[in-house]
């Protein structure tokens, strides 16, 4: 190097300044040139680049550059590894501060051990204290087994912190290589789960082992892959195209969030007119009330310029979550999609949905929930699955949300799933149905054969008298107005101005406070 | 041509008059002795369950499920055995019911060729029509049940291969 040459010529102090620079240098080479270019060879970055990327320009600093393993066993102590593995530190968000850490898989495959876990611990104690969302980016070998017990117990602290830090700081994993074993568990305590398709996998037991226990083939990608995860586990929450698109994604994901639990979102200016009508809306529901249409047409018809960040796309696609911005505000949907099952409740939907909603809560993002729903999915296999304990976690979660509750029906909401889709009951402050609204324990032909079976069983013409109660009950209660009659609806609006008029109610509820009685915690079913 | 598609579908595991090479850019490949002898094995097993489920059916009505299974899980063996390797059909697809409903109406028969998406029928379940559609191009195979038909959870609606 160069610096050797000029070092005679340096003062005391220069020298130290000079050493500085060179140790830094030493760092940056992370695991060496031939390391780097096999990661990239799998269309991968590196954790620095990969940081760069999450970061405004330029506002990345690194803690712990320094640490080193102190591992003595099996040869570890001949071994340097840089930084140990892991890269840490804090920056810049879109100008709001975040902390992170990011998993070097080409310092000897990112294995994790006691240093290496607590470089991590440090950053997130930090980002707890000084309330600010929380990025890891996963990418490693797993436990550094040289380093036994010690190994462990990183791990150990790190879901400590995971479960300590839930629902004060949004908590964010990216799992951006291989995540295995023990490593799965602090991203599957975190708020939201990325993956990148093809070069990402998760699973507690590799291929491997399953092939010597089970006997069972199964590839990584099929075992845990991206969407694996995304659409059959429920595991990961969104499966990026690659590296950059991930990155972005969590930028975007990070835009609705506060920085911690005692903040609201940041208000954004998007452009969008307040007071937008969509006429189109008027003719979204088709003329027969079981033909289906796309509930993201009216998510996108209300939310700020049709912007609709949505989670969990894959998964129980029967529930649409998401984000979106109303007048700039932040905003979580929860939806019923008929194109999918009917838009029914069942296991997963129940699952998806009560995470989100507990979620938005925990950081005071107001809740918009949109309602077509004909009731839970029949069958021995839900009801075996715990369709019931599953399905109580959406009333339970709903009772409990004190942020602002709006709900608006669109179409069918009935029996036990009306309750559940954050009826009045449950605690909504506003309740809107559109005209199309239908609300009832069950539907006209059940309600008909339940409550009037000996009458058509006497009647001289079997058919007609059932039809003409069909009719009759389809008459009295397929329509919003018994409801409203009620008070359980508050208002029967126009589809064209539902937008103006959720954010009339925003606006309302913007002071909205809600306390309950004290506790340590409730027990949701789980 | 709609008729031995037919025939194929009442017995989809015997390959007979298969369509000629470069006719149609799906038909079947010429078949090697190996092949034909698995499609004659095949055909031997299907009618040997065909008349287990019968007997069953008279005994033990609710098991005679299992044989119709197994009879359809043989068939879609039969089927990826006769595709082109690397050709326009890269799997056979089993279109099942998402939930238990009756078949409202086909719009689809036996041989039409589908694309990505295209509607195969109407499925009328949970106050609603659901509309079913294809997984992925390729010709419908087979249609196991018609119209008004009550089926289960977890039934064979349609096979595209």
């Amino acid at each position: 190097m160069a610096v050797a040459v000029t070092q005679k010529k340096l003062g005391a102090v220069a020298e130290k300044l000079e050493e500085l620079h060179e140790r830094i240098h030493q760092v940056k080479q992370m695991g060496g040139t031939a390391a780097i270019a096999a990661q990239k060879q799998r269309g991968k970055l590196t954790a620095r680049e990969r940081l760069d990327l999450l970061f405004d320009p330029d506002t990345f600093r690194e803690t712990d550059m320094f640490m080193k393993h102190r591992g003595t066993m099996f040869g570890i102590d001949k071994v340097d590894i840089a930084a140990d593995g892991v890269i840490t530190g804090f920056g810049k968000v879109d100008g709001r501060p975040v902390a992170a850490f990011a998993q070097d898989f080409t310092a000897r495959a990112g294995s994790l051990g006691e240093m290496h876990a607590k470089k991590i611990c440090k950053v997130m104690d930090m980002a707890l204290k000084a309330g600010i969302p929380f990025v890891g980016i996963n990418d490693s070998g797993g436990a550094r087994i040289q380093e036994g017990v010690d190994s462990l117990s990183g791990f150990g602290d790190i879901f400590y912190r995971n479960a300590v830090s839930s629902g004060i700081i949004p908590q964010i994993s990216a799992i951006m290589g291989p995540c295995a074993g023990g490593a799965v568990y602090s991203p599957a305590m975190a708020d939201w789960v990325f993956m990148v398709k093809n070069t990402s996998y998760m699973f507690i037991t590799g291929p491997d082992v399953i092939r010597a226990v089970t006997g069972e083939e199964v590839s990584q990608e099929e075992l845990g892959g991206a969407m694996t995860h995304n659409s059959r586990s429920g595991v990961a929450h969104f499966a990026a195209e690659d590296d950059w698109d991930c990155i972005e994604q969590i930028r975007k994901m990070l835009s609705f969030l506060p920085s911690n639990n005692r903040e609201t979102a940041p208000q954004v200016d998007t452009g969008d007119s307040r007071d937008r009508i969509d006429a189109a809306l008027d003719a979204i529901m088709p003329d027969n009330p079981k033909a289906t249409y796309d509930m993201q047409h009216i998510i996108r018809s209300i939310m700020d310029n049709g912007d609709f960040f949505e989670i969990q796309a894959h998964f129980a696609e029967n529930m649409i979550v998401g984000l979106g911005r109303l007048n700039g505000q932040s905003i979580g949907i929860v939806a019923n999609q008929p194109m999918y099952l009917a838009g029914c409740l069942d296991v997963n939907a129940s699952d998806k949905a009560t995470r989100f909603i507990r979620f938005c809560d925990c950081f005071n993002i107001p809740l918009l929930t949109i309602a077509d729903v004909p009731g839970y999915l029949p069958g021995t296999d839900q009801e075996w699955a715990g369709v019931i304990r599953h399905g109580a976690k959406l009333l339970w979660c709903y009772s409990e949300a004190t942020v602002p509750k709006m709900t608006l029906i669109t179409r069918k909401n009935y029996g036990g799933a009306y309750i559940a889709m954050c009826s009045r009951h449950l605690g909504a402050d506003m309740t809107l149905a559109w005209p199309t609204a239908e609300i009832a324990v069950m539907g006209a032909e059940g309600a008909a054969n339940v409550i009037f079976r000996r009458d058509i069983q006497e009647a001289a013409d079997p058919d007609a008298k059932r039809q003409k109660i069909i009719d009759d009950y389809r008459k009295a209660f397929y329509n919003p107005y018994v409801a409203a009659s009620r008070g359980y609806i508050d208002a029967v609006i126009l589809p064209r101005e539902t937008r103006v008029r959720l954010i009339e109610i925003l606006e309302t509820l913007s002071n909205k406070r809600e306390t309950r009685p004290h506790r340590k915690h409730g027990n949701i079913p789980l | 041509m709609p008729d031995e598609h037919r025939k194929l579908s009442s017995e989809p595991f015997v390959v007979s008059n298969p369509v000629k090479p470069n006719e149609d850019p799906l038909s079947e490949p010429a078949q090697t002795e190996e092949l034909r002898l698995v499609a004659e094995k095949i055909d031997q097993a299907v009618k040997l369950l065909t008349e287990i489920g019968e007997h069953v059916a008279k005994i033990a009505p609710k098991q005679k499920r299992i044989f119709d299974d197994a009879k359809m899980a043989i068939s879609d063996v039969s089927l990826l055995l006769r595709q082109t390797p690397g050709g326009a059909v890269s799997g056979v697809h089993r279109i099942v019911a998402p939930m238990p409903g009756v078949i409202l109406r086909c719009d689809k028969k036996i041989g039409n060729m589908v694309k990505k998406g295209d509607l195969i029928l109407i499925l009328d379940a949970m106050k609603m029509e659901n509309l079913i559609t294809a997984p992925a191009a390729g010709r419908v195979v087979s249609l196991p049940h018609g119209e008004g038909k009550k089926v289960a959870k977890g039934a064979v609606l349609a096979v595209i291969g």
